[in-house]
C-alpha cells in the first residue's frame, strides 16, 4: 500500500495535510496552518510546515506562485492531486476496515 | 558608562558585528588576564541590553532572526523571507512558545544536516567509519572474549575491567550500526530547491 506521499517519511502526515488544504485552491504559510487547523484540529508548526513544503515542491507535488510582499502561495500540482488522491484513496480503505472491525469487536465483546 | 564604550576602536567594531564571538573570546582571553576584565565584559553586557529596542515589533524581529539562524544560507535564500512572515504572524497571533522554537531548531538542524554538501560529508563520514566501531571494537572482540582470547592487541573493551567489557562492546557495535544507518539514509535524501 504504499504511495508517493508514504515516501517523504517523516513528512508525510503534514503533507497529506498540507496537499489536502491546497486542493481548496493557492494558499500561504500562515493561510495553510489556518485551514489545516480548522479542517483537522492539527497545529502544523513553522518548522514542519516548510520542511514539509521544501520536500512537496522538491518533488514536484506543489509549486510556489508569486506573492504580494513576503508571503508566497503555494499551489497544487498535477501530480500532487493524484499522490493526494492515491493517499487518501488508501487512508480511506484503512479507515473502513479498521471502523468496521472495530465495531464487529465491540459487538461480540 | 562612558569608559565602557571608550574601548578601542576595533574591538567596538568586532562587539557590534559579532557580539557573541566578542563576548566568547573576552570570557575565555581576558579572564585570563584580570578580573577587572569580566567586570568590564559584564558592564558591557548590561550596556548592550540597556541600548536594545525593547519594543514588542524590535523583540519580535530580533526572535525570528535568531530562529531563521537554524537554518542553513542556502535555505534562507529560498525559504527564509517567506518563512519570517510565517513566524512573525504566528509569534503575533499565539505568541509562539517554547514548543515554536524547538520545531524550528530541530527542523533548522535537520535541514542543515540534508544540505547537499554536508550531506556528502557527513554520509562519507559515517560509511567510511561505521566498520571501525562496528568490527574491530565490536564484533572482533566480542568473538575473542567469547572465546576466552588472552591478547588484547587494541580492542578498547578487552582493557576495561571485566563489568564493562560487553556494556561497551555492545555499545560499539550499536555505533558501528548508527552510523551505517545515518550514512546509507543521509545518502539517499532530498536536495532543497534551488530556482525561486
Amino acid at each position: 500500500m504504499s504511495t508517493e506521499l508514504g515516501g517523504l517519511g517523516r513528512f508525510a502526515g503534514p503533507a497529506t495535510l498540507i496537499l489536502s488544504s491546497l486542493a481548496q485552491g493557492p494558499k500561504h504559510g500562515y493561510a495553510i496552518t489556518k485551514d489545516v487547523e480548522a479542517f483537522a484540529g492539527v497545529r502544523l508548526q513553522p518548522g514542519t510546515l516548510y520542511g514539509a513544503l521544501s520536500r512537496l515542491e522538491h518533488d514536484g507535488l506543489i509549486e510556489g506562485l508569486e506573492g504580494e510582499g513576503r508571503r508566497r502561495p503555494y499551489d497544487i500540482t498535477p501530480r500532487g492531486a493524484r499522490a493526494l488522491e492515491a493517499q487518501l484513496t488508501v487512508q480511506r480503505r484503512v479507515s473502513e476496515v479498521g471502523l468496521r472491525r472495530l465495531s464487529t469487536g465491540l459487538a461480540t465483546s | 558608562m562612558k569608559w565602557v564604550r571608550a574601548t578601542p576602536r576595533f574591538l567596538a567594531q568586532v562587539a557590534e558585528r559579532r557580539p557573541w564571538v566578542f563576548a566568547a573570546a573576552s570570557i575565555v582571553f581576558w579572564t585570563l588576564l584580570s578580573p577587572l576584565a569580566l567586570v568590564w565584559l559584564v558592564l558591557w553586557l548590561i550596556d548592550r541590553y540597556r541600548a536594545l529596542d525593547k519594543s514588542p515589533e524590535a523583540t519580535r524581529d530580533r526572535r525570528v532572526t535568531r530562529l531563521l539562524r537554524w537554518y542553513p544560507a542556502a535555505w534562507r535564500t529560498r525559504y527564509g523571507s517567506e518563512m519570517a512572515a510565517l513566524l512573525h504572524d504566528t509569534i503575533a497571533e499565539r505568541g509562539g512558545g517554547p514548543q515554536m522554537s524547538l520545531n524550528v531548531a530541530k527542523e533548522g538542524l535537520a535541514a542543515r544536516l540534508t544540505m547537499p554538501a554536508r550531506r556528502d560529508a557527513l554520509a562519507g563520514t559515517c560509511l567510511g567509519l561505521c566498520w571501525l566501531p562496528l568490527l574491530p571494537q565490536g564484533l572482533v572482540p566480542a568473538v575473542m572474549k567469547l572465546t576466552e582470547t588472552p591478547t588484547r592487541s587494541w580492542f578498547l573493551a578487552l582493557y576495561l575491567p571485566d563489568p564493562y567489557q560487553w556494556p561497551v562492546i555492545a555499545a560499539m557495535l550499536a555505533l558501528g550500526l548508527a552510523m551505517l544507518g545515518a550514512g546509507r539514509r543521509l545518502a539517499g535524501v532530498h536536495v532543497i530547491p534551488t530556482r525561486g
